[in-house]
């Protein structure tokens, strides 16, 4: 059906001449949307004038186990009964550092990692916010720290 | 910055006065000088209409008649209205008025200039151009101290001086420096235009920009203190009417925008130079504006840590936010306090450049806050120290390779910094992007973000290196 017609259908008796003040679009859209993707970090960078080195890269998958409870057994099975006692097994930075979180990360499932290094994600995710790793906080192991996927990196650098 | 502004003008001995002249030039609001003759007052404000380049007009009220501000009255061809002939020196399309011994004018001249103070009128007609309306008188006969006699300035009528936002009084030789001495002494660059290159309009362009931003929402505090300090004048005896106030309250606002912070001191000289009785010979007497003005400070900025954390809020300037934090924030509830609220109630682009300035020293422990507040500044903060986005922008059919509109102030602007300030730059401006929050002038931004990344920088990281 042509515009005409659709109009004597609209307007009876117009002849299908627009009434006074009806207009129509008729073409398409005289612009586009342009779009660009932005990334810039300065979190890893070793080159530039602000250094923030990784430190580490954090991330369990613990399949279908709920990860509190796989934590809890882990520990247990060393031989411990508090998450604070894994600071005694293993070094911590002394101070805070930056914490990203890159939820694209896939860790191999833990079954396949030794239980020592197990043991010791476990207890630097439970010193970490998504922002921040915290050695003087107490350790908490909650479902959200532990199935978090980060990277750490030192802070000093952001004001050179 | 302000301490210099006269001085670039090539005017000198202005310091003490200037942060409440600029305050008049911010608020638009009515600004009369009162000194002693060849104290300055007439070449500061003409060096001032020099420098903002405006359409100005110079008055003298002791020897003007009406015809010479409005031109030669006539009628026009059908005889219905009356025109005006005009000349060069007519007030028709002034930007700027200086009314030059404005004492000294008849009492029915007075009468005239009243509209022209009060309402940017003249004859009823409105002077859409008229930006500014200055004044300067000496002392009036009810007012002088001292051996020089000023006849014929007399008293303003009290309704008229009650205009003035901004009253002043111009130092004499005595209130001079040696060093503003010498430099009036010197007749060097006599007659030549002031031309500061237009560094005072730019600066007055964002001040003003602000204040009517801040304006719609005049901060609290500023209200409080207006209103108990006029209620406490009028305690003691000083009576200050409702339009005051008002005026009292738009000049603390741009004062503080003009200083880019908030400091007893500052507040007092602007409850000083608000006092309109110097303009009909009385002296307010000094020990009761300051009692008023103690009262009044203490009431607006209360006490202890909730004094702390309004300080915190009305500092605009956000490295002084910083100098606060790190060293007079009395505890580390108030610095939490202080953080969370600035994060919820500061625009966009001014809360992410603090939460990327400060998260990193906060991370290390080395703010006086609370773990909430470290929280809210790594939540931002994260979003900045990597920023992964899309911007979009509309292209015209028949465009091709056009930029996002913003993209080139961005560039050229990260182009003109280097080393660790420009990658750190690029972070907040790259975000700013991203969120559609660039503002007009992002160098004046990325200027305030550097100077926070300073301060922290300085006091937390040199300060422990030096130990």
């Amino acid at each position: 059906m042509n515009w005409r017609a659709l109009l004597y259908m609209l307007h009876p008796g117009t002849d299908g001449r627009p009434p006074p003040g009806v207009l129509f679009n008729s073409g398409g859209p005289r612009s586009r949307t342009r779009s660009e993707r932005l990334r810039a970090t300065i979190l890893g960078a070793s080159d530039g004038c602000i250094r923030s080195p990784q430190v580490r890269r954090l991330g369990l998958a613990f399949g279908d186990a709920d990860p509190v409870d796989t934590a809890w057994r882990l520990l247990a099975a060393e031989g411990l009964h508090d998450p604070e006692d894994l600071r005694r097994l293993f070094a911590l930075p002394p101070e805070p550092l930056l914490c990203r979180a890159v939820p694209e990360l896939r860790p191999g499932p833990i079954s396949r990692r030794s239980r020592r290094k197990v043991l010791e994600d476990l207890l630097w995710l439970g010193l970490c916010t998504p922002w921040m790793f915290d050695p003087s906080r107490p350790v908490l192991w909650t479902r959200a720290s532990l199935t978090r996927r980060l990277e750490v990196f030192e802070g000093r650098g952001f004001y050179a | 910055m302000t301490k210099q502004s006269f001085a670039k003008l090539g005017v000198y001995g202005f310091e003490p006065q200037a942060p409440a002249i600029l305050a008049a030039l911010v608020t638009g609001d009515p600004l009369l000088l009162i000194g002693k003759s060849g104290t300055g007052k007439t070449f500061l404000l003409n060096s001032i209409s020099e420098a903002l380049g405006l359409e100005h007009r110079h008055y003298n009220a002791s020897l003007i008649s009406f015809d010479d501000l409005v031109g030669f009255p006539y009628p026009d061809e059908e005889r219905t209205e009356i025109r005006f002939l005009e000349t060069p020196a007519t007030i028709w399309g002034a930007e700027s008025v200086l009314v030059d011994e404005i004492s000294r004018c008849k009492p029915e001249h007075q009468n005239r200039l009243f509209s022209l103070v009060h309402e940017r009128r003249i004859q009823g007609i409105a002077l859409k151009e008229l930006r500014y309306r200055w004044a300067a008188m000496n002392p009036c006969t009810a007012d002088q101290g001292g051996d020089e006699a000023y006849l014929g300035s007399e008293a303003l009528d009290p309704a008229l001086a009650d205009r003035f936002g901004i009253i002043v009084d111009v130092g004499d030789w005595d209130a001079l420096s040696d060093a503003d001495r010498r430099r009036v002494v010197d007749p060097a660059g006599e007659g030549a235009l002031t031309d500061d290159g237009g560094a005072l309009g730019r600066q007055l362009a964002r001040w003003t920009a602000e204040f009517e931003r801040e304006l719609r929402a005049c901060p609290p505090e500023i209200l409080d203190y207006a209103t108990a300090a006029v209620t406490a004048l009028r305690d003691g005896g000083i009576r200050v009417s409702p339009r005051r106030a008002r005026l009292l309250a738009r000049s603390l606002l741009a004062a503080t925008i003009v200083e880019a912070h908030v400091s007893d001191e500052l507040f007092l000289s602007i409850l000083r130079c608000s006092l309109p009785h110097r303009a009909w010979g009385e002296q307010p007497e000094e020990e009761k504006v300051r009692a008023a003005h103690r009262l009044a400070w203490d009431l607006a900025m209360l006490e202890g840590t909730d004094k702390w954390v309004h300080q915190f809020h009305l500092e605009r300037a956000l490295d002084r936010k910083a100098a606060l934090l790190l060293e007079s924030c009395p505890t580390r509830d108030a610095g939490t306090l202080a953080i969370e609220q600035f994060v919820s109630l500061a625009s966009k682009e001014r809360t992410a450049a603090f939460a990327l300035a400060a998260f990193p020293a906060a991370a290390a422990g080395k703010l006086p806050i609370g773990a909430e507040a470290v929280n809210d500044l790594g939540r931002l903060a994260a979003e900045l120290l990597t920023v992964d986005g899309e911007i979009s922008w509309q292209e015209r059919l028949s465009e091709s390779d056009t930029n996002h509109p913003d993209f080139p102030v961005v560039s050229k602007l990260l182009g003109q910094l280097e080393g660790p300030r420009q990658e750190r730059a690029r972070q907040l401006l790259y975000w700013c992007l991203v969120n559609r929050c660039v503002p007009r002038k992002p160098a004046v931004l990325e200027a305030e973000f550097n100077a926070c990344v300073t301060v922290f920088a300085e006091r937390v990281y040199r300060a422990e290196r030096a130990a």
